[in-house]
């Protein structure tokens, strides 16, 4: 096993889930949820946030369940040794499709917004190296770098959002509760999808320093994100409003792309707020890339798990300049969504169920 | 060591790099500043004028040289006949050694001929693209672009630091449209393509920003005078400034009141058979000047004055509102009152019922207006 | 190098060995005959004119030989004159013939005839030699196996003076020196502490210099001073001529461009670092002491900012970290900013930057970097010239080479503002090293913003973010106390709080006594402990 040293702490853990769920929807929410909902659209945040709260108790119950033992070694006792090895090679195609769909999108992103003519490749392998360079000093180092660049992110889009909001109409987000019942429930569980990257604490459970607050940590940290969310969702509602959210590809940026700094220092900051999202592609691809590499450890048993972030290295970037558009890119990010809720979801769930009506618990626990 | 060779290579991977790809020297740039469409001879082509400022002209020479020189022109204009912006754009690598960059840009000018013929195709790319500034205004000219594109203004250097900086003022701002393209496209997409847009007038060395475009389904169908213009501000609640003149009382002369806030209060009164709406208006202003004195002793006379005042003005206010709801109601029959979105958002249930034909509804609609104007002040003199 | 001394050493016949510690070879015992002795000795110090004998004769026949050996001008010649051969000299020629050399005459030489303060016995040859390089005295005496070595050091040094580089506007005036003793003396002065530990060992084969560590038993963890005298124990090199020998012998990451030992001029920045838990490491023959671990906070600190008002501090404190990130991020903002998003500029400043460009032959990575080069070279010529001549060149340099510069049309005027405040801001930082060290970060980052803009600079940070976070100082993390963060430790960071709200020493020392105002605080002791204790 890993040294000891190698434990996350509480407020590292939360940084981590919290940077690694904003990442996928910070820029599109806005755009999804008033698909769904029109102005309704913050009430589905409410409900996908109750959705993913429940999700995490899962989460949380199997890691309470478990102490200190991987996901890979509990699921064999409980699912037997063939389905559990089976699901992780799910776990890892899972995880290194989602690093790949979490570069790729911001590879895309940044050749929209500021690098038009830098290829795609150069991008991707320089957040790639990037990456393994962090990864390579561990898990707690991932870590602390989210603990980190916490604030570092937080503070300037909340303020740049801030700036914006002397143009907000806030009636934009009326009419409350007109959309059916149907349409709402649908809408919730496609917004639920935002909150995919909690998975990785299916992995990183083993490594937190307190298991014992692990429902604490859920609970701010999805919390956290869901207020952040809302926060997002209502801003670009009532600046740029329902239906041109739904037109842009990135809402998110569109606003940006609307304001000026204040004294006009700056003319326009969507290049910096470009290398702001730098900084939540990273800490989303590392812990993606980390859970991968640490599933393949888990599930072989070996002494080193570094060795394994080199092996994904070129499946990663493989995936990553697979698809051809952006549109196949965003096709790829759906598929991979799901692919969490089925990871991140289905499967604790069914581990847990049968681990309680089987009577098995960890040994400490 | 193994370490050192890797930062050895990734570092003279970076030194080969360096200026591959997106790097443009800064004077190796266009700043374009306006951009002027005006119809063409061919069919589907238009005429696209881009106005660039010459850095070094505008900075002036160093030294003694002095800025007027030979062919001092500070800006210089490019023209070119293109199917759509971006063609344009590229027509003109074919001529220009530098790279047109749209960041900068200040303002758009369409002219009337291209907006009666839809402006859909014409200005996607400025929602599409993203090199195109989004805060950058967005005005349709009383005849040809290319005239508002030739004004040399008398004050400024720059033609488009010019135009911007009119709209940018608040002392007028009843009697023009205060819009960027961001809020250009937010208003055509949440009201199915019909927006009031900036009006431009160029006039030889100057141009006039009063008035405003109406766009109904994407084109455009008319003009509305400054009067009308402040109507509808007032209307949208959209006044922070600007001078109301009017009858003073005894009919002595005339009485200048200057706007300083309005707050507007829209509520739908009854919904059958056709919606009525009570319109509310509170303004304050000052007295900028009278041709009475003003005083604030406790006599009857004074506050009197002041009440009377008061009421002069909110008459003349509500006159204007009325010219302008009359002026859409019934020559341009489209609702840019945003009665449609008043209804969308508190009553979504009678929205349902009318959607289908509010195009035919809005004209018969009634609103009651009704205007509160109250003095704060009278300036220093009694 | 290095082979070629030690083989010269080598190459006498009978060696004499020193321990890995420094500490002399015992095992050659001084003869009885002190002719054989004093042979002996000289065979070591053959060709050592250096080194002085005074041989003297004791009894009325002045029968029994005596000998001092000492280094002319390491030694205080007054008190080998009145202190040793004076009393020597005068009452033994009293003594009797008869009077037989022995263990008894032996002890009262030693203990009633010398008056000089420090006298040990020695009973062999490492001893000797390492006592008479070192500028002690040695007395031989016919007919013993012992010799007595007297301490006599003395040898002109520079008194305590206003340190030059890290001066103060309020605060103590007296710097460090070239000489050990006086340094511990200093800080020991301030520190009238019996915990105040220090241990001495000798580094360098052939400087043999004394290397000190200083600490607080009960406040520094004893973790990081084991950790420290286990890496002063490995060192082996031949050298110690300065503490930045030891530095790079014993500091972590060697490929890192921060230093992880901070170094001093000032013993007032030593007493306060030893009280924060931290270990000095103070060096013979230099003023510069080291200070371990260090944070990449308190590079940024002088220790001003403790006697100021805190208002102030705080204020200081925030411009320096603002000048600090210019120094090593401006001119590749400048880069980016131009050539790649000049729509993040106001248009009237990219209108005249582009004025100013035209004609520029250069692209701005070349340009920036000319004018970075040329700013280093004349920064490092001004310090080798002799002061006057140093700030000719720095206005000759600025003003002329710039000016004119600009005047040919080879750089922009902007440029060279951009350049100048990157120098300016690099020297708002307090610790010369470290600035020098942000301004090599310069050119990496004007490189990657060359090749990508913003989201080059994104990459260079995130990438020195990463360094610094996995970057570690004698166990501590060098981000500490931004890595696992506590609210009672933001008060001496960006901002230094008001002196009585700062109750707790910082946690990155981990010290073992927490409290630095008053002992209310003994519960949060424990919870120090608890929390991230991975060192």
């Amino acid at each position: 096993m890993l040294t000891n040293n190698d434990l996350i702490t509480v407020p590292q853990a939360v940084a981590l889930i919290i940077m690694t769920v904003l990442e996928v929807g910070l820029l599109s929410l806005p755009r999804e949820v008033a698909t769904y909902a029109e102005s309704d659209g913050w009430i589905l945040v409410i409900i996908a946030w109750l959705l993913a709260f429940i999700c995490s108790l899962v989460l949380s119950t199997l890691i309470r369940r478990f102490p200190g033992e991987t996901f890979i070694e509990y699921s064999q006792k409980v699912i037997g040794k063939f389905l559990a090895f089976a699901i992780g090679v799910i776990l890892i195609i899972h995880f290194v499709l989602a690093t790949a769909v979490v570069i790729r999108t911001f590879a895309e992103v940044t050749n929209a917004f500021m690098l038009p003519n830098t290829p795609r490749e150069f991008i991707i392998i320089a957040q790639m190296l990037l990456t393994i360079y962090l990864i390579r000093h561990g898990i707690e180092p991932t870590a602390r770098i989210a603990e980190i660049l916490f604030p570092l992110l937080l503070v300037p889009i909340f303020a740049m959002y801030m700036i914006a909001l002397p143009k907000a109409d806030f009636t934009e987000l009326l009419p409350v509760f007109n959309t059916p019942i149907k349409t709402m429930a649908v809408g919730s569980l496609y917004t639920m999808l935002n909150f995919f990257g909690l998975e990785i604490l299916l992995i990183l459970g083993p490594y937190l320093k307190r298991p014992d607050k692990i429902y604490w940590t859920m609970f701010v940290s999805v919390g956290v994100i869901a207020l952040i969310f809302l926060f997002i969702v209502i801003i670009t509602f009532s600046v740029l409003g329902v239906q041109p959210a739904k037109q842009f590809i990135w809402p998110g940026m569109t606003i940006i792309r609307m304001i000026t700094a204040p004294g006009r220092v700056f003319e326009r900051l969507d290049a910096l707020a470009m290398a702001l999202w730098t900084i939540a592609s990273f800490t989303a691809s590392n812990s993606m890339y980390l859970a991968g590499a640490l599933t393949c450890f888990h599930l072989t048993k070996a002494r080193e798990f570094k060795f394994f972030i080199t092996i994904l290295f070129p499946w990663i970037y493989f995936l990553a300049s697979l698809p051809p558009s952006i549109i196949a890119t965003e096709k790829l990010r759906h598929i991979v969504r799901w692919g969490s809720v089925s990871v991140g979801i289905a499967v604790p769930v069914i581990v847990l169920l049968l681990s309680i009506i089987m009577k098995k618990k960890g040994e400490t626990a | 060591m193994k370490k050192y060779g890797k930062i050895l290579t990734i570092l003279t991977f970076l030194l080969v790099l360096v200026g591959c790809w997106d790097m443009v020297e800064i004077d190796r740039r266009l700043f374009v500043g306006i951009v002027g469409i005006d119809v063409s001879d061919e069919p589907n082509k238009y005429t696209f004028h881009f106005s660039i400022p010459i850095a070094r002209e505008i900075m002036g020479g160093e030294g003694g040289g002095g800025g007027g020189g030979v062919g001092g022109e500070s800006v210089s204009q490019i023209t070119t006949e293109a199917y759509s912006l971006i063609d344009a754009a590229r027509n003109l690598a074919l001529r220009i050694n530098r790279d047109m960059y749209f960041e900068h840009m200040r303002i758009v000018v369409i002219s009337e001929e291209v907006a009666k013929k839809g402006l859909k195709d014409v200005l996607n790319p400025f929602a599409r693209q993203t090199e195109f500034n989004r805060r950058s205004r967005i005005a349709i000219c009383d005849g040809k672009a290319e005239k508002v594109m030739q004004v040399k203004p008398w004050a400024e250097k720059l033609k488009a630091e010019y135009m911007e900086s009119l709209y940018a003022s608040r002392v007028m701002s009843g009697k023009f449209i205060q819009m960027d393209l961001g809020d250009f496209f937010h208003n055509l997409y949440t009201q199915n393509g019909s927006t009031l847009v900036s009006k431009i007038t160029p006039n030889g060395t100057e141009v006039n920003i009063g008035g405003a475009g109406v766009i109904k389904n994407f084109k455009f169908i008319g003009w509305l005078n400054e009067e009308e213009t402040q109507g509808i501000n007032f209307f949208l609640g959209k006044v922070r400034g600007g001078e109301i003149v009017a009858e003073d009382i005894g009919g002595t002369g005339t009485v200048t009141f200057t706007i300083l806030g309005e707050k507007a209060q829209l509520s739908l009164k009854t919904a059958e058979p056709i919606p009525e709406f009570d319109f509310k208006a509170y303004v304050t202003g000052d007295i900028a000047s009278t041709s009475h004195a003003v005083t604030y002793d406790h006599d009857k006379l004074g506050t009197k004055y002041i009440e009377e005042l008061e009421k002069v003005i909110s008459e003349e206010i509500k006159a204007q509102i009325l010219k302008g709801i009359k002026r859409l109601q019934e020559d341009y029959r489209v609702d840019l009152l945003k009665l449609n979105e008043h209804l969308k958002k508190y009553r979504p249930d009678l929205w349902k019922i009318y959607e289908e034909d509010w195009e035919d509804i809005f004209p018969q609609v009634s609103i009651e207006v009704d205007v509160k104007t109250s003095i704060k002040n009278v300036g220093i003199l009694r | 190098m290095t082979n070629i001394f030690s083989k010269l050493y080598n190459n006498k016949k009978e060696e004499l060995f020193f321990e890995r510690d420094m500490s002399p070879d015992k095992s050659r015992k001084l003869k009885t005959n002190i002719g054989e002795n004093l042979r002996i000795v000289n065979e070591y110090l053959s060709d050592c004119d250096d080194v002085i004998t005074r041989n003297f004769y004791m009894g009325q026949g002045g029968k029994h030989q005596m000998s001092l050996m000492f280094i002319d001008g390491m030694v205080q010649m007054q008190t080998v004159q009145d202190d040793i051969l004076k009393p020597l000299m005068l009452f033994t020629r009293q003594f009797p013939l008869e009077y037989n050399v022995g263990e008894k005459f032996f002890n009262m030489v030693k203990e009633g005839l010398l008056t000089a303060g420090d006298v040990k016995e020695i009973d062999n040859f490492g001893e000797v030699i390492l006592g008479i390089l070192s500028g002690d005295t040695i007395l031989f005496i016919d007919k013993m196996e012992k010799a007595l070595i007297i301490s006599t050091r003395g040898w002109e040094k520079r008194g305590v003076q206003e340190p030059s580089t890290e001066a103060v506007i309020r605060g103590p005036r007296d710097g460090f020196t070239e000489t050990y003793r006086t340094n511990v003396a200093l800080v020991r002065r301030r520190l009238k502490d019996p915990n105040l530990k220090v241990k001495t060992i000798k580094l360098g084969r052939h400087t043999r210099t004394d290397v000190g560590i200083m600490y607080i038993k009960g406040v520094a963890k004893p973790s990081i001073v084991d950790e420290v005298l286990k890496r002063l124990n490995t060192v082996d090199i031949s050298t110690v001529l300065e503490s930045g020998y030891i530095e790079q012998m014993i500091e972590g990451d060697w490929l890192s461009p921060f230093p992880q030992l901070r170094r001093t001029e000032r013993p007032d920045v030593v007493a306060a670092s030893l009280i924060e838990g931290n270990v000095a490491i103070l060096c013979d023959n230099t003023p510069f002491a080291l200070i371990a671990p260090t944070t990449f906070l308190s590079l940024f600190q002088s220790p001003e900012d403790y006697y100021e008002r805190w208002y102030i501090v705080s204020m200081i404190r925030i411009l320096r970290f603002i000048a600090g990130f210019f120094a090593f991020t401006f001119p590749a903002l400048y880069i980016a900013m131009t050539t790649f998003h000049p729509g993040m500029l106001p248009t009237d400043l990219v209108l005249s930057i582009a004025a100013a460009r035209e004609g520029v032959p250069f692209s701005a990575v070349v340009e920036s970097l000319i004018m970075v080069i040329a700013l280093e070279v004349l920064r490092e010529a001004g310090v080798r010239l002799p002061g006057p001549i140093g700030q000719t060149i720095g206005i000759v340099g600025g003003l002329v080479v710039g000016e004119a510069a600009v005047r040919a049309g080879i750089v922009s005027p902007i440029m060279v503002i951009v350049v100048a405040v990157n120098a300016i801001s690099s020297f708002a930082i307090p610790n010369y090293s470290v600035a020098i060290g942000f301004r090599l970060l310069t050119f990496i980052l004007m490189a990657l913003a060359g090749v990508a803009g913003l989201y080059g600079i994104m990459l260079g940070l995130l990438g020195l973010t990463i360094h610094l976070v996995t970057l570690k100082s004698f166990g501590a993390h060098y981000l500490s106390p931004f890595v696992s963060f506590r609210f009672s430790e933001s008060k001496d960071t960006l901002i230094r709080g008001p002196m009585p709200s700062m109750e707790i020493r910082p946690g990155y020392t981990r010290p073992q006594d927490l409290d630095r105002i008053n002992d209310r605080r003994h519960d949060t002791i424990d919870k120090a402990g608890d929390e991230s204790a991975d060192q």
